[in-house]
């Protein structure tokens, strides 16, 4: 399919055409010659920096099941600067548009699986919210579709590449250093995320027990917004803002935070292209619709490295990173400049972490700008193959949630290991028409 | 720990969400959320209010599991799950409080879908609870008034049922004659058998 894309790279190739001056723009790229992008689900995360407000792409469009949704999102488009963007009756008039370059599917995560794969058929780079899918199955589909379509895709969190890594002090980079160069020494890391920030304070992503169904407004297309999940009565509580607490759409605070935690490390472990063998469970028997808290999840790969994941605030002190010499790596603490090691000598001082550091080399260039993804079509590098892996980390938790225990995962067949019960879960049908859609 | 967890949902239904990188140890939603201009932040979406209010009293499944966890604990043992699938009658007496939307008491949710887990654990050596179970639940959504109830049971089927024609035959048939959330489940509970 020929798109807008497409042509602004042939007209490049003849010259450089613009319907508006670019000095009248005072320099600015002319808005014909600008990539296009529209959002899908104008929630509250669409407001946010990378989607709305965003300048690397021109806002042209949007859509929401939600009239009021709309209708704010309108307004909010001509204040950010956008104009008079087009509002879209449904997502597949949108993905029809040929003018629609990017889409940025700012959707709850029981829809970025289908969405992504038809924007990709769709002939869409996307752009997608966390967490990139809610199930293994999914996560698999979207990799298959966006690879055979030549799509561009990223994810929406950032913290392998740019900020600082929660609650550290410090980007990853350095913490990848770390890893690579073996200063941890040879063996199996053990990765306590509690120590950053665990995932106690998100616990208020939680379903609400007997709620009342209410009469949805006429404004709102609940069976549009349902989409691919299991139809029950409309309340306000299992959507917009607070879906998370209901396993139909989402997983609760880790659905929210687990891959802005696990993405990087997944990275600074460099596991990209792996995931866990086993993951273990300590916590309460969830209930079957609504997300409650876990105590301990743990995911061990095949090397024995574990990412331990706190659920009840009791490992806040312990090292991020602990490797087989001894040696820890810490958080940056009061007085300290830099993130802080130990080792059976003790702590080393930051003079000598700053100079070991400098001394290693720094960790492969990343790709981090998806406009220039788009239109180099060089992968962002949190794609869909990256991002995949760190999904699958989140979905493989929240099923031993479900589960009430722990289970073994095939991280090259992508299923579970002889547990008919948690591949149930791993690999979950859509309601039609959504199936057809996203699995053929 | 209900209000923090009311006004957290409040907030949260005003659409704020982290996702700009948080130094501080004490989550700062608001503070880092690039709003565009004009748009107020702790504006909640009029939809919300009173939807909102008429929940008060109504707990988060964290402070369910928190108020009640030795219940709980109590509750899910093996020995407790073995023996609501030891026989047709006991099964059913554990469904029969399923109710109608959303209205099933928690404890009896959670023991429900643990037993579903509890049959699947060791689905061969456990083959009879499991048949037991999976029957029951049909038995329930067959017979029941309302579309929750069936939707329920269908959806416990979903993780236990067992592969087989008879059983898919069964769902299909209850699909057809019901409304069309029930034929939905009842088709993605097929396709779930059908693997």
């Amino acid at each position: 399919m020929t798109n807008r894309r497409d042509f602004l790279k042939s007209a490049a190739a003849l010259g450089a055409f613009s319907i508006v001056p670019a000095g009248v723009l005072k320099g600015e790229t002319a808005p014909s010659n600008q990539l296009t992008r529209a959002i899908i689900g104008f929630g509250g995360i669409a407001h946010s920096a990378n989607h709305l407000p965003f300048k690397g792409s021109r806002l042209i469009g949007l859509c929401d099941p939600d009239e009021l949704h709309v209708k704010d999102g309108l307004a909010c488009a001509e204040r950010a600067g956008w104009g008079k963007v087009k509002a879209y009756k449904d997502f597949m008039a949108l993905l029809a548009d040929n003018s629609v370059d990017v889409v940025h599917i700012c959707t709850p995560p029981h829809w970025h699986g289908c969405m992504s794969v038809m924007a990709a058929n769709a002939g869409k780079d996307i752009w997608c919210e966390k967490p990139m899918t809610r199930t293994v199955g999914e996560g698999k589909r979207v990799m298959e579709v966006v690879k055979a379509r030549k799509r561009m895709f990223r994810l929406n969190t950032w913290f392998r590449f740019q900020d600082t890594f929660y609650g550290f002090g410090t980007t990853v980079k350095p913490i990848r250093q770390v890893v690579e160069n073996g200063l941890l020494g040879k063996g199996p890391i053990k990765c306590v995320f509690g120590a950053g920030q665990g995932f106690d304070w998100k616990f208020f992503w939680s379903g609400l027990v007997n709620l009342v169904p209410q009469k949805c407004p006429s404004t709102f297309d609940w069976d549009m917004w349902l989409g691919p999940a299991p139809w029950k009565p409309y309340h306000a509580h299992r959507t917009h803002a607070t879906f998370r607490g209901y396993w139909d759409y989402d997983g609760g605070g880790l659905g929210d935070m687990a891959q802005h935690y696990l993405d990087p490390l997944q990275y600074l472990l460099c596991k990209d292209e792996t995931s866990p063998v086993k993951i273990d469970y300590v916590g309460p028997k969830q209930h079957p619709d609504v997300v409650g808290r876990f105590d301990r999840i743990t995911l061990t790969y095949a090397d024995g490295t574990e990412v331990i994941l706190d659920g009840d605030g009791t490992l806040k002190g312990e090292p991020l990173l602990r490797g087989a010499n001894g040696t820890c790596v810490y958080k940056k603490g009061e007085g300290s400049t830099t993130l802080r090691i130990k080792d059976a000598n003790g702590w080393w001082p930051d003079k000598k972490v700053v100079d070991q550091l400098a001394a290693l080399p720094p960790p492969a260039a990343q790709q981090t700008d998806f406009m220039d993804s788009v239109r180099t079509r060089k992968p962002f590098c949190l794609n869909e193959q990256t991002g995949f892996r760190s999904c699958t980390m989140f979905n493989l938790a929240i099923v031993a949630e479900r589960l009430g225990r722990g289970f073994e995962f095939d991280p090259v067949k992508l299923c579970a290991k002889n547990d008919p019960a948690a591949d149930r879960f791993l690999f979950q049908a859509l309601r039609e028409p959504w199936q057809k859609e996203m699995f053929g | 720990m209900k209000k923090a967890l009311i006004g957290m949902t409040l907030l949260a239904a005003a659409g704020c969400v982290c996702t700009a990188p948080v130094e501080a140890e004490k989550p700062v939603e608001t503070a880092t959320v690039a709003v565009a201009p004009g748009k107020d932040p702790a504006a909640p979406y009029d939809d919300y209010g009173p939807a909102m209010a008429s929940e008060k009293g109504n707990p988060m499944a964290v402070e369910w599991h928190n108020q009640n966890a030795a219940a709980l604990d109590a509750a899910v043992k093996d020995d407790v799950l073995a023996a609501f699938v030891k026989d047709d009658a006991s099964a059913k007496a554990l469904l029969a409080q399923v109710k109608d939307a959303y209205r099933t008491d928690a404890k009896a949710a959670i023991q429900i879908a643990a037993v579903t887990q509890w049959v699947m654990a060791k689905p061969d050596a456990r083959k009879d609870a499991r048949m037991t179970w999976t029957k029951a639940l049909m038995d329930t959504a067959e017979n029941a008034k309302c579309d929750y109830v069936k939707l329920f049971c269908l959806d416990q089927v979903r993780w236990c049922g067992c592969p087989c024609p008879k059983l898919a035959a069964r769902v299909e048939k209850l699909g057809k004659k019901s409304s069309k959330p029930v034929a939905d489940m009842a088709d993605l509970v097929v396709r779930g058998l059908k693997k």
